[in-house]
């Protein structure tokens, strides 16, 4: 008996991997193109950023890539993001980040896994992000690279971002970040990671308005412009949109908070496939302003 | 007016241009000392400047009367800079698109005595975020400097040591050629193969300046079997091959100069060693010599410098140049063995690189008489051959002239050139006949109009005629500026349309540049190219600006325009 089932235990994981691995091909083929190229980012927080931002889940979410926004932080802060990519279940997307004010700087460790039990991709950061000169914040993070292949075998490697965000007045901002600037590879194919330039100007009207433009750039392919926007009605409640045209996509987003508690939730459309993502974020933070 | 389009300035002088107007208003002793680097003052301009340095009067150097318009109107630019302080921390990112992107990122950091500097460069279709990344860290003492990281020595009169620049040909050359190197300097220019990767030092003694330069700098290129060394200069790393010889060849550089200047003289003494080592551990080895000196009274200067490159090649410039506040001559013969070469030698000639090999004669002449001023130049030369070469020597002849004055509350400028060359060791088939000689011509008007304080306009006729036996070719354009500078904007309109008959009449322009960028643009074919350039400086010092041309290749704005553009940011601290 006992062999019987563990021989429709193996079956049952066979169809699985039958199912899961023409999805991934296929998809990694259309818009996942190498190895980490699914990397925590807020969509709900991507059209703001900025001093006076409530977006703490987006500020560690978006440090891994832009860990100059840790500068901005001044108490413990903690997030945990879930993302389901195309809405497939194998293409599961999560993120956790913890961030503590350490020696004048905003320091935070984070991680992220994708995938699969058949296929994984985790990352492991260290983030550090500082202010100089009250204009500049500059930051640095060192991210862990690793992947896991069921039955096959596993790689790491070892990349390093740098960003930088410099305030020509209170109310917007320039900042650039530099993914991968090391150019890690990994595996015994080398293959070589995304190195990714984002560039582009914040900013920020009356509080509750807050606009972004920006240009990204994997060096393997074309860039394209992103473009964000957020309103905070209200101290508690906001909402967002964007657009960025290299892959074709449109992001939605709400997030609001319950005293400490911030949540939000953002739906990305890919006009070329005609599949959306979804994306939740729950973070605590202790400095609000 | 502004220099020629076809007279371009080295990248360094737009670097240390942009710093300065970052700077403080005023004149310092450290600032004058900057000024002596830029490329473009005459050798009396620098002896003033470094006088006033090491005296102390340098506060008072706009008021001097010895000193060339040019510098009094650089030194009145440096006078208007609002900043309230020297900036410690710069950093400049530009995003320049023509198709992919070229990224650069330009970073300077400085402190009382030590100034650190960086440089990250991505060329379009380059796989790394850092293809090319380069710093240097100089530390000041009071009898010298060290550099760590990326130098330049820039030395004598450019045979053998130079800016990757050379001194062109041209209605400048006569301020700027018989200006000697000032020695150990950052390497600061996005030329990818021009820089010294080691360590520098200069030490003063009552004997002289001493300086030793040791470097192991990555090249591209590879030796080849019959031990041949094939380098790549353009720095672009987007193929397979060109990829794969990145970095492959290695250059170990041993360098020591002594120099001694004195008041109205300086000689110099160079040598260099420098061994190429492949990948499969070839070695060539090459050394070098060269003297260098000058000496100069009230109204005159002669120089000189005479070196023994690699190869057994040699070359020799010696010059000479009167002025008086009226009138500036200048005469200089050159001659370089063929082929001749130094460590990184660039001097000023005809033919560059490993065809540089010629005998010549370049005179020059401006005379200044109230509101007008008129600059003759000729330059003769002839091809160098070797005993055994049966070939006929190239010849050429240059000729210039330009005329620049007031007139109608508007600067103008008229300018005329003639370059002539034979046509020597060509081959065709019969019945074509290759002409004896080939032509070039080139006429130009420049009018600027100052409408007011914040509006100017400029307009920039050229014509060039080609004629080579029954071929020619005649180009025309027209380039109509206008720029309005308000007191956190500045705003730039550029049209161009030109009437061009093929690539031997092109026309040059200068393109709309941001903040250093030096950029002209050649125009083979007929067209219209509208240009917009907008830059934004805040009261803080943060610049941020963009530019974009569209050209259409016909006249009727027919076919599918060209696009290109750039961007730059730039804070200071």
């Amino acid at each position: 008996m006992k062999w019987s089932k563990a021989i429709r235990r193996g079956g049952r994981s066979c169809r699985r991997c039958l199912l899961i691995l023409p999805v991934v091909i296929f998809f990694s083929g259309q818009l996942l193109r190498a190895a980490f190229d699914v990397f925590p980012v807020s969509y709900a927080y991507y059209g703001i950023g900025g001093r006076d931002s409530y977006a703490v889940n987006g500020d560690l979410l978006n440090a891994f890539g832009d860990p100059a926004r840790l500068s901005a932080r001044r108490s413990i802060n903690g997030v945990f993001s879930w993302n389901r990519l195309f809405q497939i279940k194998e293409l599961k997307h999560e993120v956790w980040s913890v961030s503590a004010p350490v020696l004048g700087m905003g320091i935070a460790v984070g991680g992220s896994a994708f995938g699969n039990p058949l296929y994984r991709e985790s990352i492991l950061a260290l983030m550090i992000g500082k202010t100089i000169m009250k204009r500049l914040e500059i930051g640095i993070s060192i991210l862990n690279y690793q992947v896991r292949i069921r039955n096959y075998g596993q790689a790491a490697a070892t990349g390093i971002n740098i960003s930088w965000r410099y305030y020509p007045a209170p109310d917007w901002y320039w900042n650039t970040s530099l993914r991968n600037i090391n150019a890690p590879e990994i595996g015994r194919t080398r293959e070589r990671l995304p190195q990714v330039i984002t560039t582009g100007l914040g900013l920020q009207y009356r509080k509750n308005l807050k606009a972004r433009l920006e240009w990204e750039q994997d060096l393997e392919y074309r860039g394209g412009l992103e473009f964000g926007l957020a309103c905070e009605p209200v101290s508690w409640f906001g909402f967002s949109g964007g657009y960025a045209s290299e892959p074709a996509r449109i992001n939605a987003g709400i997030f609001f908070s319950v005293n400490k508690l911030y949540i939000d939730y953002a739906i990305v459309f890919y006009q070329q496939i005609n599949r959306f993502s979804m994306q939740m974020g729950m973070g605590v933070s202790l400095d609000r302003p | 007016m502004g220099r020629d389009a076809e007279e371009i300035l080295p990248e360094e002088d737009a670097l240390v241009l942009e710093e300065l107007a970052r700077s403080t208003p005023g004149i310092t002793a450290e600032k004058a000392a900057r000024l002596t680097q830029l490329s473009f003052l005459s050798a009396s301009d620098v002896r003033i400047l470094q006088a006033g340095a090491d005296s102390g009067w340098v506060s008072s150097l706009p008021e001097r009367p010895e000193i060339s318009d040019r510098l009094r109107e650089l030194l009145k630019l440096l006078a208007k800079s609002q900043a309230s302080e020297d900036p410690r921390i710069s950093w400049k990112q530009t995003l320049v698109s023509k198709g992919d992107i070229r990224y650069q990122w330009r970073g300077r950091v400085v402190f009382p005595s030590v100034e650190v500097g960086m440089f990250m460069e991505r060329d379009p279709g380059e796989s790394f975020i850092t293809d090319r990344s380069s710093g240097y860290l100089l530390r000041r003492y009071s009898r010298g400097r060290l550099i760590l990281g990326d130098h330049q020595i820039v030395s004598g009169y450019g045979l053998m040591f130079w800016r990757s620049v050379p001194v062109k040909k041209g209605f400048e050359t006569i301020t700027s050629l018989a200006r000697a190197g000032r020695g150990l300097q950052p390497y600061r220019s996005s030329h990818e193969s021009w820089n010294l990767r080691g360590a520098g030092i200069t030490y003063n003694t009552p004997w002289g300046e001493w300086l030793v330069s040791l470097g192991r700098n990555p090249r591209d290129g590879y030796i080849d079997a019959d031990g041949n060394i094939h380098v790549r200069d353009t720095g672009l790393h987007t193929g397979e091959m060109t990829t794969a010889q990145k970095g492959k060849l290695r250059e170990t550089s041993i360098v020591g100069q002594w120099s001694l200047r004195a008041t109205r003289s300086q000689i110099g003494l160079v040598v260099a060693s420098d061994e190429w080592t492949g990948e499969d551990r070839q070695r060539k080895l090459f050394r070098g010599y060269s003297i260098f000196g000058s000496r100069n009274g009230n109204h005159w200067l002669i120089f000189g410098e005479c070196a023994a490159g690699f190869n057994d090649t040699w070359g020799y410039l010696f010059g000479g140049q009167i002025r008086s506040k009226t009138i500036q001559y200048l005469f200089t013969v050159r001659s370089y063995t063929p082929g001749f070469r130094a460590l990184r030698s660039n001097p000023f000639a005809e033919w560059t690189g490993s065809e540089r090999s010629e005998t010549g004669v370049y005179q020059g002449l401006v005379i200044r008489k109230g509101r007008y001023k008129v600059t003759l130049y000729g330059d003769l030369y002839a091809e160098r051959l070797l005993r055994n070469d049966i070939k006929f020597p190239s010849r050429g002849r240059d000729s210039a002239w330009r005329w620049e004055g007031k007139w109608a509350h508007a600067d103008w400028r008229l300018q005329w050139k003639e370059e002539i060359r034979t046509n020597e060791n060509k081959t065709t088939y019969f019945p074509r006949m290759i002409p004896s000689k080939t032509f070039k011509r080139t006429l130009k008007i420049i009018v600027k109009y100052k409408r007011d304080k914040n509006t100017t306009w400029k307009l920039n006729w050229n014509k060039t005629d080609f004629r080579s036996g029954p071929i020619s070719a005649t180009g025309q354009g027209i380039d109509l500026l206008w720029i309005r500078s308000g007191e956190v904007t500045t705003v730039t309109l550029d049209w161009v349309t030109t009437v061009v008959e093929g690539y031997k009449a092109g026309i040059y322009f200068w393109d709309v540049n941001l903040p250093g960028e030096m950029r002209t643009r050649m125009y083979a074919v007929s067209g219209h190219a509208p240009g917009l350039k907008i830059l934004y400086r805040s009261p803080e010092g943060f610049k941020i600006g963009a530019r974009y041309r569209v050209t259409w290749p016909d006249l009727r704005f027919a076919g599918n325009p060209v696009t290109e553009g750039a961007l730059v940011a730039e804070f200071v601290m």
